[in-house]
């Protein structure tokens, strides 16, 4: 798969590795500015609150004051 | 079998089977596989054999027309090479010619070929070596000189074509022969067709030459080379479309295979590819966990506390300010509106406070909970923070104990509470933040806190809970408390 890429980008094999540079770049940027903050809510380790369904929540309290 | 079209004049290339021939190896001259091709096989009748043997090599695309119909299917390609190549040489071609069809007509299954397949120079000896093992040298290492015979048959078959034919033999390595042109022709042949530079003609659908050495590591080009692509026209026999010699000794009938075996090879390449990509991306996320949303959270911590300071008016310094009433309402989800210092946990430690706990809020300091009470007020001040990831504002908070005390600083006072205990739930036991903690529907009498954080630290199934009561409140304008100072 990465082969073919590589024999698909025109240009040479500097041009290519600068291309692909670039796109290593942009798919990093891409998980850690949305991918990973999409995705961290919605798995359990990170959960400090008491609430009904165990994980944070606004409203924490049921019932009472 | 039919007498072959080029079978009696054997030099001049008249059928389209025989086109190819000239084409690959005269405008070409090379097949990347076989890279000591001869130029043009039909004008060279003393070394026909050595020509015919390497030169029928050069571009076999799979045709194997009426020359491998009436053969056996095991070997269809190769026999008719080996026709091509007995039909294509000169006078001892014909004589070749003859003695085959003659065998054939007695009954052998396969032609015996004038010129057994023989290894390309670059894979048996080097141009101008000799070697002194004729016979052995012939065969193709499988060990099978005649496709479709037994070898001893075929070892007996090729002794007596070596005899008879003159030198059809492919080999160079038989130094014995007397009829073997002297040993500078060979070279200077091989020499002049060692030009590893492509021609300039190319044809429809042919891939670029190929010029490096398969075995030259240093050249990057073989790094992104497909050992199993084929090459113009040249996903031949056990020569042509091999890179490395194992390939040559593969015989013929196990090629189509290798097409396929081709695919399925990129399919499996692909898909551990991407597997490979997954679990770098799994280890990307712990990074960003563990590493990036500590710098993003702190960061923004710092920014919060930085706008706070700034947006807080100093009260002038009067010594014995009472504590002013302070009013919290129109606070927004995700406001600052305070800042929490624990002395046991450092000297300077202090995190600012946001209203709620959804996790935008907690990413950027400690979380309060919206139904519980504000600071200094009655009822239970209850406030949750990260232990891990995010800023990590209760990393250590488990080093509580029982008298720490934990100031709340607002816009106008400082209220100190102290620590009471502490107790270790699960995560739904909502009751730990109640105005009265675990006292459900019981009115409210004392100002308390509570913190709350997950435990253990890498895990959250539970939920580590610090209860406090409110000791003493102080204006900002009266100064620092003693805890803080010092």
């Amino acid at each position: 798969m990465y082969g073919w890429i590589w024999r698909h980008i025109p240009g040479h094999w500097i041009v290519k590795a600068i291309w692909v540079v670039t796109a290593v770049l942009f798919a990093l940027w891409l998980l850690f500015e949305h991918v990973f903050p999409w995705i961290d809510p919605r798995l359990p380790f990170n959960n400090v609150t008491v609430n009904d369904s165990g994980g944070s929540a606004l409203r924490a309290l049921g019932g009472g004051l | 079998m039919e007498p072959h079209p080029g079978s009696g004049s054997g030099s001049e290339p008249t059928t389209e089977q025989e086109s190819w021939f000239v084409r690959d190896s005269a405008s070409r001259g090379l097949d990347p596989g076989v890279r000591d091709e001869v130029g043009a096989p039909q004008t060279k009748a003393a070394d026909d054999g050595a020509a015919d043997g390497t030169g029928t090599w050069a571009a076999e695309p799979g045709e194997h027309t009426d020359d491998g119909a009436d053969l056996p299917a095991s070997r269809p390609r190769d026999t008719s090479r080996v026709k091509r190549a007995a039909n294509s040489g000169g006078a001892a071609g014909e004589d070749t010619a003859s003695a085959e069809q003659g065998e054939t007509a007695a009954g052998m299954h396969a032609p015996v070929a004038a010129v057994p397949p023989a290894l390309p120079r670059r894979y048996a000896t080097p141009p101008g070596v000799v070697n002194a093992t004729p016979t052995e040298s012939v065969t193709d290492p499988v060990g099978s000189p005649i496709p479709g015979m037994p070898k001893a048959e075929s070892a007996r078959a090729v002794a007596e074509q070596g005899e008879s034919a003159g030198k059809p033999l492919g080999s160079r390595e038989s130094a014995d022969d007397s009829s073997r042109p002297p040993a500078g022709e060979p070279v200077a042949v091989e020499s002049e067709t060692q030009d590893p530079r492509p021609r300039e003609v190319m044809n429809a659908g042919d891939r670029p030459e190929r010029r490096a050495d398969p075995f030259n590591a240093l050249d990057i080009r073989e790094w992104f080379r497909d050992a199993r692509a084929p090459r113009s026209g040249a996903e031949t026999g056990p020569v042509g479309g091999g890179a490395y010699p194992i390939d040559s000794a593969e015989p013929p009938a196990t090629r189509r295979p290798a097409r396929h075996r081709s695919a399925r090879a990129a399919v499996a390449r692909g898909v551990g590819e991407i597997l490979v990509t997954v679990g770098l991306v799994i280890l990307l996320f712990c990074v960003y966990q563990l590493y990036y949303t500590n710098v993003e959270s702190n960061r923004a911590q710092a920014k919060i506390k930085n706008s706070l300071e700034r947006d807080w008016k100093q009260p002038a310094h009067v010594p014995d300010a009472k504590p002013a009433p302070e009013d919290f309402s129109g606070l927004g989800n995700g406001a600052a509106f305070a800042i929490i210092h624990i002395p046991r946990l450092g000297r300077d430690w202090e995190k600012p406070i946001l209203e709620g706990v959804g996790l935008d809020e907690l990413a950027r300091g400690v979380g309060h909970y919206p139904d519980s009470a504000m600071p200094g007020k009655i009822g239970n001040f209850a406030v949750a923070g990260h232990r891990a990831t995010h800023g990590e504002p209760f990393r250590n908070l488990n080093k509580l104990r029982q008298g720490n005390v934990v100031i709340v600083e607002t816009e106008k006072n400082w209220y100190r509470y102290v620590i009471d205990s502490s107790q270790i739930v699960d995560p739904t036991d909502v009751e730990v933040v109640l105005p009265v903690p675990n006292r459900p529907g019981v009115k409210p009498t004392e100002r308390l806190i509570t913190l709350t954080t997950c435990n253990p630290r890498w895990a959250s199934t539970e939920r580590l809970i610090y209860w406090g009561h409110l000791d003493s409140v102080m204006s900002k304008a009266a100064g620092t408390p003693a805890d803080l100072r010092g």
